[in-house]
């Protein structure tokens, strides 16, 4: 039976057979005419594609071709400084044809030869155009690139209150501008590579040469060179192929929409990895600490950002462990709750009708449910939603008995903390309800033994070779900077030891110090 | 990672099955929960226990903002099998974790003693240690935790007003559950447990009140102490931070007699004995801090070296009482509920060995000396305020001076005022 499946399913995914007349050569040929029939038959059914045939005016038997893709392409570009240059122009068709061709006439400042069948069909599908030139087994690939991107936003889910509010789009180039722009140094390299048999799309691997360590970079291309998948939607795709993976979800690649946040990760000795169509930057090694840093944190003043830290630190366990938690104890500890508390809780489960782990889960099911839509709702709509679900249903429920007031709170704190670190919300979600089942069946025992195995994993984390959570073996003031609190950024003097072989950052403390800086 | 994290999970999922044993998923809504409990002698069968128990009525409390409670009964002829009774009449199981009082009859306590409540305690049930225990002076126990109207969970009302009075004189003394089990498991001391009664106000409520205590003699109640000598018993027993020192000050040479009040801020007892010629000699000695707070009726005409005489008149007073009552109970009872026995066990022990055997009748021969050393180091008036007119005379000193500063200068100052007037 399953090889009847195996065989039906191979059978189906079998490409169609199709024999073309012409079979595409994958080298350009001297002869005009065999090179435009067979870029025809690489390019047949494809009516975006255009052509364009001309001659020069001064030499009769000069004939050039343009190939390009409609829609991607600046026409006006075509036309002025390449088809009418070559149009008017005095050529002499001798065997300097092809240098002359490229030196004196064709006006744009980027351009590349080539003799190759793939190269020409991936830049042309990009929005360059194509001259092929009579007699000539070389091309000119001549960048014309011109299409509509989305403006440059804030992100969504990186809002700040101050600091930059740029964020990436889906244009490589112009993400790779707003990297440049704020790192201008020759250090930066930025490298470019090619990813997806089908979608040949572009990333570029960018990092400071002069702090990069270069383990993680080697690690990092020997990753890349396994890659092998038809297509590049996301950078995600790149993410899920290259990462260590984590059972419970916890999250080993760093992704930000942010260049400022980009910038500041290249400093710190982190790879960035910019994929043309998507506005998501990753970026590598990803530490466990770094889930619960958010870019405005240098904004902002540092008893402000510590604070916020905590929190978000905080956060993280509360929701992982408040419905676990408000199970073990009201199921099994009872001794633990004050008698007025026990009473109103007591109280409250009255004349419900489930238990109250079972009210748990379905309650935290129902309020992932909402969450969901929330997510893809229109937004006009969403308000509505989030009114008739959150308050109304909740509120019936507790009216009819058919849940336990309490249980309403649990949730909606859970959900509520959940918020405060969205980077670790598929691990809180594993880990919330392999705690909540932990919990209703074993009780506070069984929510200890589940915390400790998370600890035991996220110990065991790594991201590209280097230890998720570093082990702490010599405490210094430098280690711990910028983990549960957020030193004053003249404080901050080195970098984290792994991620770069150049550890200092700065040199010097804070002239504001300096008495002798004061004014009299 | 991947293959290891399996088996560390299912085998980490089983030890918590295997040893946890708390495979007893129990709701709360599953639970009964008992707030008190009062042990009486069953009226029909004297060899019966009655047992009633407040239990709070979940249901009434949820629309109300006040909780109500519902009393049960059940008899049998242990402690044990008058819960098994009361859980056969109960939809859930009775939950004995947020209980707070036992009260136990007098009549129980003075015939059966307390040995077979106290070890039914300690043997089973998930009761805190904490609970505290009473005496009923009424007819019976069950009486005291019946609630009235309007008062709202009776027995969590009762252990509310004793512990918020804790360490304070005007309170009684608290013993739980868990120093009863120390008392009742050494022969050294005698124990006392507080007990209660309903006392008529003028409006014709009754209201619960507490009723001196009852001094136990092993296991079983022998008399009761006076409700006017508990603070002198207090004083001797245990460290106070609250309450107050009422005591009359006599006619002096150019005061009339009144009553003065002192605050207390701290007091500690310190127990003592020596051998004299034969005859046991138990001594008290109390170090109080107080304040004056309250002298009726106000009194003029009283000057600073007044405050030393006041204090005197305070030890003096004390003094005379504390050793009135330690007298009534080596005359009445003899049961040694100061804790002389165990002090000199403690630094004695050789001493102990000779005394032990016969130690209620050394008791009740020895001599008694009562000592203390009572501070008053606030008047409550605030500064220079006799400047300002109504008790111009009665306390020239500014506050926040320490007396003894201020006394020795005040003092010569007058002095030579008298000497050349």
């Amino acid at each position: 039976m399953f090889k009847w499946i195996r065989r039906k399913a191979s059978d189906d995914a079998a490409p169609p057979q199709n024999n073309p007349d012409v079979a595409p050569a994958s080298q350009l040929s001297c002869a005009l005419a065999d090179n435009i029939a067979s870029l025809d038959a690489l390019f047949t059914d494809v009516d975006i594609m255009r052509s364009r045939r001309f001659q020069n005016a001064s030499a009769p038997g000069l004939d050039f071709c343009i190939y390009f893709s409609d829609g991607v392409v600046d026409s006006l570009l075509i036309n002025e400084h390449i088809i009418a240059p070559l149009l008017v122009a005095d050529i002499d068709p001798g065997p300097g044809l092809f240098e002359a061709v490229r030196n004196c006439f064709v006006m744009t400042c980027d351009m590349k030869e080539t003799t190759e069948m793939h190269e020409i069909v991936s830049d042309i599908t990009y929005g360059d155009t194509l001259l092929l030139i009579e007699g000539s087994n070389r091309a000119l690939i001549i960048s014309s690139k011109s299409f509509m991107l989305r403006s440059i936003t804030e992100p969504e889910g990186e809002k700040v209150l101050s600091g930059p509010r740029e964020g990436f789009n889906e244009g490589l180039m112009a993400n790779l501008s707003m990297i440049r722009r704020r790192l201008r140094t020759n250090e930066l390299k930025m490298r470019f590579y090619t990813a997806g048999a089908q979608t040949n799309t572009t990333l570029c691997i960018c990092y400071m040469d002069n702090i990069v360590n270069k383990n993680i970079l080697n690690e990092l291309y020997r990753r890349l060179e396994t890659v092998n998948i038809d297509g590049v939607i996301d950078s995600n795709y790149i993410a899920e192929n290259i990462q260590e993976g984590s059972l419970l979800g916890f999250v080993t690649t760093g992704t930000t929409e942010r260049p400022d946040v980009v910038a500041a990760k290249l400093l710190g000795g982190r790879i960035a990895i910019v994929v043309d169509g998507s506005p998501v930057v990753l970026t590598i090694p990803y530490l466990f600490i770094e889930n619960f840093q958010s870019n405005e944190d240098y904004y902002v003043n540092p008893y402000y950002a510590t604070f916020s830290r905590m929190l978000r630190i905080i956060g993280f366990f509360l929701t992982m462990i408040t419905p676990a938690l408000y199970i073990a104890i009201s199921a099994y500890h009872h001794e633990i709750l004050p008698a007025p508390l026990m009473i109103n809780i007591t109280s409250e489960r009255q004349s419900v009708p489930l238990s109250a782990a079972l009210e748990a889960f379905i309650m935290l099911l129902v309020f992932d449910i909402l969450r969901e839509t929330g997510v893809r709702m229109p937004s006009h709509v969403g308000q509505a939603l989030s009114i008739v679900g959150a308050l109304v249903i909740g509120q019936a429920a507790v009216e009819a008995k058919l849940v336990a007031s309490p249980m309403i709170i649990v949730v909606a704190f859970t959900g509520i903390t959940n918020l405060l670190v969205p980077k670790l919300s598929a691990a809180s979600l594993v880990a919330r309800y392999l705690l909540l089942l932990l919990a209703s069946s074993f009780g506070l025992l069984g929510v200890v033994c589940g915390l400790s195995i998370l600890i035991i994993h996220v110990f065991n984390l790594q991201s590209y070779g280097v230890p998720a959570l570093m082990p702490l073996d010599n405490l210094s003031f430098q280690e711990v900077k910028d983990t549960f609190f957020r030193a004053p950024l003249p404080k901050m003097l080195t970098r984290v030891a792994p991620l770069s072989s150049n550890r200092t950052r700065a040199r010097t403390g804070h002239v504001g110090d300096n008495p002798s800086q004061k004014l009299k | 990672m991947r293959i290891k994290s399996l088996p560390l999970i299912l085998s980490a999922a089983l030890f918590c099955l295997s040893l946890s044993g708390c495979w007893d998923y129990r709701g709360l809504d599953e639970l009964t929960i008992v707030a008190g409990m009062a042990v009486d002698i069953s009226e029909e069968n004297p060899d019966y226990l009655s047992v009633t128990f407040e239990i709070v009525d979940p249901n009434g409390s949820s629309n109300q903002s006040e909780l109500n409670s519902i009393m049960l009964t059940t008899e049998g002829p242990s402690l044990f099998q008058a819960i098994h009774n009361a859980n056969q009449k109960l939809y859930n199981q009775m939950y004995f974790g947020n209980m707070d009082i036992l009260v136990i009859s007098y009549q129980l306590a003075s015939q059966q003693g307390l040995n077979n409540i106290v070890d039914a305690f300690l043997r089973d049930f998930s009761t805190r240690d904490t609970i505290i225990a009473l005496v009923s002076r009424e007819k019976t126990a069950r009486e005291i935790i019946t609630p009235q109207k309007g008062d709202g969970i009776i027995s969590y009302e009762i252990s509310n007003s004793i512990t918020s009075n804790h360490n304070s004189l005007n309170s009684v003394r608290v013993l739980n559950l868990i120093k009863i089990y120390d008392f009742l498991a050494s022969d050294i001391n005698n124990m006392t447990l507080p007990a209660f009664r309903f006392i008529e106000e003028p409006d014709g409520k009754k209201k619960l009140s507490a009723d001196g205590a009852g001094i136990f003699k092993g296991d079983k109640l022998e008399c009761f102490l006076d409700k006017k000598a508990v603070p002198y018993f207090l004083f001797t027993t245990q460290r106070l931070n609250n309450g107050t020192y009422t005591f009359f000050m006599e006619k002096g040479q150019n005061t009339d007699p009144f009553y003065a009040t002192l605050s207390i801020t701290k007091s500690h007892p310190k127990l003592s004995f020596r051998v004299e010629s034969d005859t046991l000699v138990l001594g008290v000695n109390i170090t109080a801090i107080t304040s004056a707070i309250e002298l009726t009726p106000a009194y003029t005409g009283f000057t600073n070296p007044d405050i030393r005489v006041l204090e005197s008149r305070a030890q003096e007073s004390l003094n005379r009482e504390i050793k009135q009552i330690i007298n009534q109970i080596q005359q009445g009872s003899g049961a040694d509920i100061f804790g002389f026995g165990y002090e000199i066990c403690n630094k004695d022990p050789r001493l102990w060995e000779k005394l032990k055997d016969d130690w209620e009748s050394h008791f009740r021969d020895a001599t008694i000396e009562v000592e203390s050393k009572i501070t008053i180091n606030d008047t409550g008036l605030i500064k220079n305020y006799e400047a300002h007119g109504s008790l111009r005379a009665s306390f020239p000193i500014p506050r926040l001076i320490p007396f003894k500063a201020l006394i020795s200068n005040h003092g010569t100052e007058r002095e030579t005022c008298n000497r050349y007037s």
